[in-house]
């Protein structure tokens, strides 16, 4: 999958408050919003909390950044996933409520993810943004404004903790 | 036995085409806005007051006026609204922002709606403060016409023209054939028979006002030399707006003195500067409304 490079003229007419522009620009950055939400929030409302980051940004296109628009949309995700908890006056732990919780492979995945929400903040968002939306770590730095090495870092020892949660080998699959 | 991480990419986001766009088309909830409840409490009074009753349907938007300090509900129609010594009043346009109009206006509603609400102001001042899609909200007057892109400005009329300050987001500011975009901390002009003028910000010097005005004008050549050398980093969208009128001999020095405040995108060529719309203008006008220059140190 290429990096996502947003059109100069759809960043334009956003700023300009182009509405249409924008949810043309957003669909780009979606995973990324996407993996932000998932690897911090519960997985049921991540479709709700998608919705509400994009209306929250619609609302503030006069103060995009067009040359951090990731960064920005993401910074708008985990507020918004803190005033969600604030509301919810807890943390949402294991998604319980899934959908396809009898799908065995759609319930090991959920397992899996629940264990990564375990881990320490710097890990989680980078694994989940390259195990689940399937980002390569230069795709990861892009869109969040992390440096690729931190993200090489984040996602290096994040995989080999996650392996070793899982009771795998920890030195396998670290290809990234 | 497979692997359990490959399992994760069954929860990967799944794109719903055209999801997005519809979301943007529709006008903007508003959460706990008290202009909701203004407006609604205006509409339901006028309603009980008989405002609407009687007559045949016509478009309207509750409004109050002050006069000498006494308020009293009416709304604002097709016809004609003078206010006169001591009056003024604040006009609710749906749920997208409300319009207050000073003493001396005169001022009347042309459309309301989903898609456009638009008043026409014939001469006075007003003051607008809107949250809505681009477009949604335009001010007429005799000289040109105050598109709203998500902002707050005041517009003043007089038989000079009209004179828009925007204060907040940004307004396109249209006529006689030319579309200029206000930012926050710039004003613009429109004279009887004439083009929009240049925007130039709140805090230009007098001599750069000047000469953009100069040029504007009778396009006088030497003022844009002039523009170019007195030009700050916080003129940069005066510049830019001056580019595709500017006559093509002296767009050299424009551009030179532009890229020296904010970098154009990467492919420039200087032939795009004859069309604001083409889409190189527009990735270097983007880059201009993120710029944020150092203020100019004071002495």
């Amino acid at each position: 999958m290429p990096i996502y490079e947003a059109s100069p003229a759809d960043l334009a007419a956003a700023r300009r408050g182009d509405r249409l522009a924008f949810a043309r620009l957003f669909e780009g950055f979606a995973p990324m919003v996407h993996g932000v939400l998932m690897a911090n929030g519960p997985a049921s409302e991540v479709d709700d909390l998608m919705q509400d980051v994009f209306l929250i940004a619609l609302e503030r296109l006069s103060s995009l950044d067009t040359e951090r628009v990731g960064p920005w949309l993401a910074a708008i995700a985990r507020n918004r996933l803190i005033d969600s908890f604030r509301k919810q006056s807890r943390l949402v732990g294991l998604p319980t409520e899934e959908q396809g919780a009898h799908d065995p492979q759609r319930a090991e995945a959920n397992q899996v993810l629940a264990i990564i929400r375990t881990m320490p903040d710097t890990y989680r968002e980078t694994l989940v943004l390259k195990l689940v939306e399937g980002m390569t770590g230069k795709e990861i730095a892009e869109q969040t404004g992390l440096t690729p090495d931190s993200v090489r870092v984040n996602l290096h020892r994040g995989l080999r903790l996650l392996r070793e949660r899982l009771g795998l080998d920890p030195d396998g699959g670290l290809d990234e | 036995m497979s692997d359990p991480l490959e399992s994760l990419k069954q929860l990967k986001y799944q794109p719903q085409p055209g999801r997005w766009e519809r979301l943007a088309s529709q006008p903007p909830k508003r959460r706990s806005r008290p202009v909701l409840i203004v407006g609604g409490l205006l509409a339901a009074a006028l309603v009980a007051a008989g405002v609407f009753v009687g007559s045949r349907p016509s478009i309207s938007l509750p409004t109050e006026i002050v006069s000498n300090g006494v308020r009293r509900l009416t709304a604002l129609t097709p016809k004609w609204l003078e206010l006169g010594e001591g009056e003024s009043a604040t006009v609710t346009i749906a749920d997208i922002g409300t319009v207050t109009v000073d003493e001396g206006s005169r001022v009347r509603l042309k459309q309301t709606g989903p898609t456009q609400h638009r008043l026409e102001l014939q001469r006075g001042t007003l003051h607008a403060l809107v949250t809505a899609p681009p477009r949604l909200f335009v001010v007429d007057t005799p000289t040109a016409s105050a598109i709203d892109l998500g902002c707050a400005y005041t517009l003043e009329v007089t038989d000079a023209g009209s004179r828009l300050t925007v204060t907040s987001g940004l307004v396109s500011l249209e006529g006689k054939g030319r579309e200029v975009t206000v930012l926050a901390g710039m004003r613009a002009m429109s004279a009887p028979n004439r083009r929009p003028t240049t925007p130039v910000s709140l805090d230009a010097s007098a001599a750069l006002v000047d000469a953009i005005d100069r040029f504007d004008r009778v396009a006088d050549t030497t003022a844009l030399d002039a523009a170019v050398l007195l030009a700050r980093p916080q003129d940069a969208a005066t510049l830019w707006h001056l580019l595709p009128v500017a006559p093509p001999a002296q767009r050299a020095a424009l551009i030179a003195q532009l890229t020296a405040f904010v970098a154009p995108p990467a492919g420039w060529t200087d032939a795009a500067a004859a069309d604001a719309s083409s889409p190189l203008m527009q990735a270097w006008w983007a880059a201009i409304m993120a710029f944020e220059p150092q203020p100019t140190p004071t002495k």
